[in-house]
């Protein structure tokens, strides 16, 4: 049963990446692009991290994945954040 | 039976990598280019965590979560790049 | 086909093939970013050999503070000569080519050979692997570096030293050092900091003790440091200053100092020069030396004599 769990997440984080790729490649905008990335993939990542915590069994495993997981939130927050940023100031820049 | 899946989920995952640098070569601005970079990171970390399952190996999860820590310091240091002209991809 | 040698060959194209396009030009910026790319391909390709010592230590320094140096070195590039930051052709050179080519021949040469060797048991590998438990460790690597072939590190801590010495020779007369990512006050990035910092050194700490044991180690440690004070001097908590204070120094040449006490402590105890100290005694050199190496590189980043702590 656990096994099933496992598979089902695994699968599902999987798509979730593919979605983001997708996402970087067709959407219209850097900003958008943005988006795609940084939403689809952290939940990608947090799926893989579930189903691994799953499979692996050992808490101690668990909370390594969730800390690693934890932080890939924070560091794409930031990550966003600072590209969106910096790519407003060009832009307006660009404009004058 | 998991198993099996990781290494090919790996394989996926690498294929993503691939793929998501094509925006990093076609641009058009600067940011698009430091995105392709972040996908880089965080499939990165993904694609690690997966390997220390499959090969067993529990160190590949440090390694992952130095890669996380870390990850922001590229776009940190693209922050400060003053404004240029941007190509035509 | 299995998985596994797929991933391998993807692997081996990815390489290849983001070391192609970071050398034909078309941009610095985007050279940059796929030099980023690279350094994180390689160590995907380290932990896929099995060798996470090296994929530390390729994810911290290859990935992130090379990265941000390329990064900090073009934007005071384009500072001096915006003409800089536009696309350029590097121009086709056959002589390029061929030379290439015969670099690619010779690492084919090499790898096929050491591939079709013969496991020999009297080969140093194998004598490192059958003399370790003498040393009281648990992970060859760093029975190698600290131990068996000590004088070779010690020589690349004076090397790292030294490099730091010619860069600081090279930079000496300049005026721009490498500024906080801009004059405004970033409003997630101290978050950011407060967390990551305080983990970072418990991470380095942590992969100090374990290296003796399991993958990890001085150098590993002290990229973690080093990766640690690039954060630190990006987002503006550390400035560069122009005096090298005296405990800045000491902090330099530290682990030099520990390791060449450590060689000649058995001198004076009556055995060699080198003879195999106790774990204690590896694990503290190991430590002065993660604190030369860190604060050497973060200086190579930063390019100047010293850093100090801004009040934030």
């Amino acid at each position: 049963m656990a096994e099933f769990i496992a598979l089902a997440l695994l699968l599902t984080g999987g798509f979730f990446f593919l979605a983001g790729t997708i996402g970087l490649l067709r959407l219209p905008d850097v900003y958008c692009r943005l988006h795609a990335l940084t939403k689809a993939d952290n939940l990608g990542l947090m799926l893989i991290c579930l189903g691994l915590s799953v499979h692996g069994g050992s808490v101690r495993t668990a909370l390594f994945l969730l800390t690693i997981w934890l932080l890939a939130l924070m560091a794409s927050t930031v990550s966003a954040h600072l590209i969106a940023r910096h790519s407003r100031a060009l832009q307006r820049r660009q404009g004058e | 039976m998991i198993e099996t899946l990781l290494p090919w989920m790996v394989l996926f995952l690498l294929a993503n990598l691939a793929v998501g640098l094509w925006r990093a070569w076609r641009g058009p601005t600067d940011g698009d280019r430091m995105l392709s970079a972040l996908l880089f990171g965080t499939t990165s970390v993904a694609i690690l965590v997966l390997m220390a399952d499959w090969l067993g190996i529990e160190a590949l999860r440090s390694v992952a979560l130095l890669l996380v820590m870390f990850a922001t310091i590229i776009s940190l240091a693209f922050f400060g790049i003053p404004a240029h002209e941007d190509d035509d991809g | 086909m299995s998985a596994g040698l797929l991933i391998d060959l993807s692997l081996v194209l990815m390489l290849v093939g983001l070391a192609l396009q970071v050398v034909r030009g078309h941009g610095l910026f985007r050279g940059i970013v796929f030099f980023v790319a690279f350094g994180l391909a390689m160590a995907l390709a380290w932990a896929r050999l099995g060798v996470p010592d090296l994929a530390l230590a390729d994810a911290a320094i290859g990935a992130g503070v090379t990265g941000a140096l390329m990064l900090a070195a073009f934007r005071r590039l384009v500072e001096l000569d915006p003409a800089q930051a536009r696309p350029t052709v590097a121009p086709h050179s056959p002589l390029a080519l061929a030379i290439a080519l015969l670099a690619a021949l010779l690492v084919a040469v090499i790898g096929l050979t050491t591939i079709g060797l013969e496991h020999d048991p009297g080969r140093a590998g194998g004598q490192v692997l059958e003399r370790l438990p003498e040393t009281g460790l648990g992970n060859p690597v760093t029975g190698v570096l600290l131990v068996f072939r000590g004088f070779d590190t010690l020589l690349e801590m004076v090397v790292l030293l030294a490099a730091l010495l010619g860069a600081r020779i090279v930079t000496a007369g300049d005026r721009v050092p490498v500024r906080a990512a801009s004059g405004e006050v970033l409003p997630l990035v101290g978050s950011l900091r407060a967390i990551v910092i305080p983990l970072t050194l418990l991470v380095a700490v942590h992969l100090l003790i374990q290296g003796a044991d399991d993958a990890g180690g001085a150098f590993q440690a002290g990229a973690v440091l080093a990766a640690a004070g690039v954060l630190l001097l990006l987002s503006g908590r550390l400035v560069p200053s122009e005096r090298a204070t005296g405990m800045l120094r000491f902090a330099l040449v530290l682990g030099i100092a520990a390791f060449m006490l450590m060689a000649w402590w058995p001198i004076m105890q009556g055995r060699g020069l080198l003879a195999p100290p106790g774990k204690g005694t590896i694990l503290a050199v190991e430590a002065a030396m993660m604190l030369s190496i860190g604060l050497t590189l973060t200086l190579l980043f930063s390019g100047s004599a010293g850093v100090r702590a801004e009040p934030s």
